[in-house]
């Protein structure tokens, strides 16, 4: 068989030829000068993307994608019009028919749309990446994938299923508006599943798993192999462990649980738009309000080197900063968008983001994390009688202040020593009085990619990282048995 | 799309092309009132190959170039999985009344009117109400095509509509939202919205001490969905095959409470997911998957049928186990219209019936807890506190958890005499189970 090795990649190769950025240029700038509404902007998005799957010994996916498109957004008396397409090419009827939007919002609407002042940007933000994905052939990424498909396999005769899943993506993103913002960003994400079930062959099935979530380069998958070992040990071990009773317990929660619940639970809260949608809450989120000890600070970080929440410049040009959330365990900032910020008069922070060109940006994370507090891990457990160290997440949901997470796996405390692994362990609570009960801040920072990434308002997955130390928090509810 | 074919011909043994142009407009109220209208119009294709007997598949919105979409398909299959897939060249049952065009072409604003129409009817249910809604048609137009001779095309087109209502006192909030879809906007009440938004802010109004220990739990049809998801993951042909269900080698055993049927039926055409055909171009069916409590089938696509010796059962599709079609996953064994027979008590019998327990309208967390063995595990949404056979008050930070298959077969109580549709393509009653572990803060 003729070798085809690499032809995918030249094939995008192709495509990225033909795409001739400077007539994208002029056709944006031209789309924006016609452009008969009070703001203009124009997003448009490459994207190529590959994909394997293994589930136990079959390659169940290997897929190749590019996808170009383009999104308008147009303020008009005050009113929001957006039109989404793939063919940049008719970008001129797309204004008007995003400006036509606009015009019927506008004339209905009571409280007219402002957008705080940012400066005009022009600028190109390119990737180096050490290992570059796009020069790996799918080859190599096929063998990597089944290589480490095949040790989990092998690590037990237990192992019933498998799920290793790698993917790479690189965006390149064109964004300009009317107020003369041009600018050109290319996203690398890259990011490795590794997943095993376990069976004790009597109906009882568990998970183990681990995962790495980079913008960065194909470096970053590769040498994995304890881990994917590691992720069948578990899986094999857990079959072992007893649900976790139900109730009231003191929980220490690794770096990974612990960036999730400040993700989920908190962080969602600080963005500006979900606030106006709730006067309550709003008034919670007050500007100095006290969230927790002193001891506790949270940040949303629009870039750290490497990480897949970073934002160079956000899906409205407003440029990267670090937005402390939580100083000294006050509320210190929220997350805002132009729109969020004129309203509440405050300064953009650079977190208005779409996840693709389908979608408008709206106000979302990034890097957003606890920072260091003093304690070790040692002393966080050491005087825990009895409770639980959970570890890891495997989901979560949050509905106001009531937030619901699985841990992973977790293993119990049992006089200030780490005891067996326990099961089902699934957190609830009140995130106020949960934030509130977090009575100790370990010392020892994890920032985590994870491979998914955050949904909300129907735009998912958008690459975001979470961290945190481990952190103690005490009287967490526990379902169970 | 036939050139995308003829392209690929001479390359490869097989080939499928999957063509969707969809056409979306949103229109989104605020509490403040009228606040976005967008028009979404996406075009893109899935080229899936055999070439050797090796699969291959690649995907684009970039229809400009065709020779490079195939290209990569070819490529990918270089190192694709082997598999005797069979692409299906059988001749289409168009079903009748998936696109009515006087919904699908409602102009921007009668939409804005509907909008605004159900934005104030709710804002009536109480002064204390925030309220967002948003209203959307889709038109999508889908075409697939294969070398072995198919050629199917069809127009589906829907309404929905979406909302939440949330009252905010000082130290609580309540949140009371849904959504519909419906083929065609006369089968959209407003009525009927507004008379559900009522009873449960009514129902809701205090809250009260939440009850714990073993007891009785009444899910409503929005409710049943954590009971729900580890029976639609073990029904999976996949889940059999990957050794990942408590199902496999069950069939015509009962397996759960001799009352409970449910099919798979994607030629319902109330139902979101209907079609003429799946996403892999196979004939829709009605797959009874449980009937009389006993196990009668699995769900399949065409290669995991394949691998099991079986016939598809129509259920390839795109956007995974939940289905949400789009152009760029591919096919797997995903349910399509979910439909659960009714049963003879009214909801209030059931509630009736109950001296301590819970009546559950919605959960957090779907997807948490041990999945595959049956176990669920979620904080609650939307619950009240049934003492003595009547509500009494909403209840909050609440724990559920049990194993769907122990509760349903062993400790049904009764199904409701009603259905109602969650997500627009699960059909259910409400259920009433006994034995769900409660844990209350």
């Amino acid at each position: 068989m003729r070798d085809l090795n690499g032809l995918g990649s030249m094939a995008q190769m192709n495509l990225q030829l033909a795409y001739q950025e400077a007539t994208v240029k002029q056709t944006i700038k031209q789309a924006i000068a016609n452009s008969s509404a009070d703001y203009t902007e124009v997003r448009i998005e490459r994207r190529w993307l590959n994909r394997v799957l293994f589930q136990r010994e079959q390659l169940e996916t290997l897929e190749s994608a590019t996808e170009r498109g383009g999104v308008v957004r147009c303020l008009k008396n005050g009113g929001w019009g957006i039109s989404v397409f793939n063919d940049p090419s008719k970008l001129a009827e797309h204004v008007h028919e995003a400006t036509t939007m606009a015009e019927v919002v506008g004339a209905a609407s009571s409280t007219p749309v402002i957008l705080a002042a940012v400066p005009t940007i022009e600028d190109e933000v390119r990737v180096e990446l050490e290992h570059d994905f796009r020069n790996v052939s799918l080859r190599e990424k096929v063998e990597l994938a089944m290589a480490y498909n095949t040790l989990i396999m092998g690590e037990s005769d237990k192992i019933v299923a498998t799920q290793v899943q790698y993917l790479d993506r690189f965006s390149e993103i064109v964004y300009a508006n009317s107020e003369g913002t041009y600018l050109v960003q290319e996203l690398p994400d890259i990011t490795l599943l590794l997943g095993a079930a376990a069976s004790d062959g009597k109906g009882d099935i568990q998970q183990g798993m681990e995962y790495v979530g980079k913008a960065g380069g194909f470096e970053w998958v590769q040498g994995m192999e304890d881990q994917a070992r590691v992720a069948a040990q578990r899986a094999v071990s857990m079959l072992d462990a007893q649900p976790v009773s139900g109730g009231q317990h003191t929980v220490v929660l690794d770096p990974m649980l612990a960036g999730v619940f400040i993700h989920e639970a908190f962080g969602h809260f600080c963005e500006a738009d979900f606030l106006f949608k709730n006067p309550r809450l709003a008034d919670i989120m007050t500007l100095g309000n006290e969230f927790g000890s002193s001891e506790l600070q949270v940040i949303d970080d629009g870039f750290i080197d490497g990480e897949r929440g970073n934002v160079p410049y956000d899906d409205e040009g407003v440029k990267r900063e670090k937005t402390v959330l939580v100083k000294d365990g006050r509320l210190h900032s929220l997350l805002h968008s132009r729109e969020t910020a004129a309203k509440m008069g405050a300064q953009p922070t650079g977190n208005a983001r779409g996840v693709s060109y389908e979608h408008e940006p709206i106000v979302r994370m990034r890097n957003t994390y606890i920072d260091n507090g003093s304690s070790s891990f040692e002393e966080m457990i050491k005087d825990v009688e009895h409770g639980i160290y959970a570890i890891a997440a495997y989901g979560g949901q949050t509905e106001f202040e009531q937030f619901s997470f699985s841990a992973a796996y977790a293993r119990e405390i049992v006089n200030g020593e780490i005891g067996d692994l326990v099961r089902n362990v699934v957190l609830s609570g009140n995130l106020f009085e949960t934030m509130s009960s977090i009575d100790a801040i370990g010392n020892d920072l994890g920032i985590e990619g994870g491979v998914g990434g955050c949904g909300k308002g129907g735009q998912a997955p958008l690459p975001v990282t979470t961290g945190s130390p481990h952190i103690r928090i005490r009287n967490v509810t526990i379902g169970g048995n | 799309m036939h050139f995308l074919l003829e392209k690929t011909r001479d390359k490869v043994g097989q080939a499928e092309v999957y063509h969707l142009q969809r056409k979306v407009i949103p229109v989104e109220f605020d509490p403040e009132g009228l606040s976005v209208i967008k028009t979404k119009q996406i075009e893109g294709v899935a080229l899936r190959v055999l070439c050797d007997g090796r699969l291959g598949y690649s995907t684009s919105t970039d229809l400009a170039h065709p020779e490079a979409i195939v290209e990569t398909a070819v490529a990918t299959a270089a190192y694709g999985d082997v598999t005797e897939l069979k692409f299906p060249a059988e001749v289409i049952d168009p079903l009748d009344g998936l696109h009515h065009s006087a919904t699908a072409e409602l102009s921007v604003e009668q939409l804005v009117n509907l909008g605004d129409e159900i934005q104030k009817r709710l804002l009536a249910e109480g002064d204390d109400l925030e309220v967002g809604v948003s209203v959307q048609t889709t038109v999508d137009h889908v075409r697939i095509a294969n070398t072995n001779g198919l050629d199917a095309e069809e127009t589906r087109s829907s309404i929905q509509v979406s909302f939440e209502a949330t009252r905010a006192t000082s130290g609580d909030i309540f949140t009371v939202s849904d959504s519909y879809e419906a083929r065609s906007i006369h089968e959209f009440c407003v009525d009927d919205l507004t008379k559900r938004v009522r009873r449960l802010l009514a129902l809701g109004r205090d809250v009260a001490a939440a009850p714990s220990g073993t007891l009785p739990v009444v899910f409503t049809p929005a409710g049943t969905l954590a009971l729900l998801l580890p029976l639609v993951m073990g029904l999976s042909g996949k889940s059999i095959l990957l050794g990942l269900s408590p199902l496999a080698g069950k069939l015509g055993e009962v397996i759960l409470d001799p009352r409970f049927r449910m099919v798979d039926d994607s030629r319902l055409i109330t139902g979101s997911a209907a079609g003429s055909f799946d996403d892999e171009g196979v004939p829709t069916q009605r797959t009874t998957l449980v009937e009389d409590g006993q196990l009668r089938s699995f769900y399949y696509d065409l290669r995991t049928a394949q691998q099991a010796g079986v016939t598809s059962t129509g259920n390839g599709y795109k956007g995974g186990m939940m289905g949400g079609s789009n152009f760029r996953s591919a096919p797997t064994a995903s349910l399509s219209n979910l439909v659960i027979d009714r049963g003879d008590a009214s909801e209030a019998d059931l509630i009736h019936g109950i001296k301590r327990g819970l009546l559950v309208d919605g959960v957090l967390g779907l997807g948490q807890g041990n999945l595959n063995a049956g176990d669920f595990s979620n904080n609650v949404a939307a619950a009240f506190v049934i003492e003595d056979g009547r509500i009494a008050g909403r209840v909050k930070n609440v724990m559920l958890a049990g194993n769907s298959y122990e509760l349903l077969r062993d400790h049904v109580i009764g199904f409701g005499d009603t259905a109602g549709w969650v997500y627009g393509k699960i059909s259910c009653p409400t259920i009433a189970v006994d034995q769900v572990s409660v844990t209350a803060k």
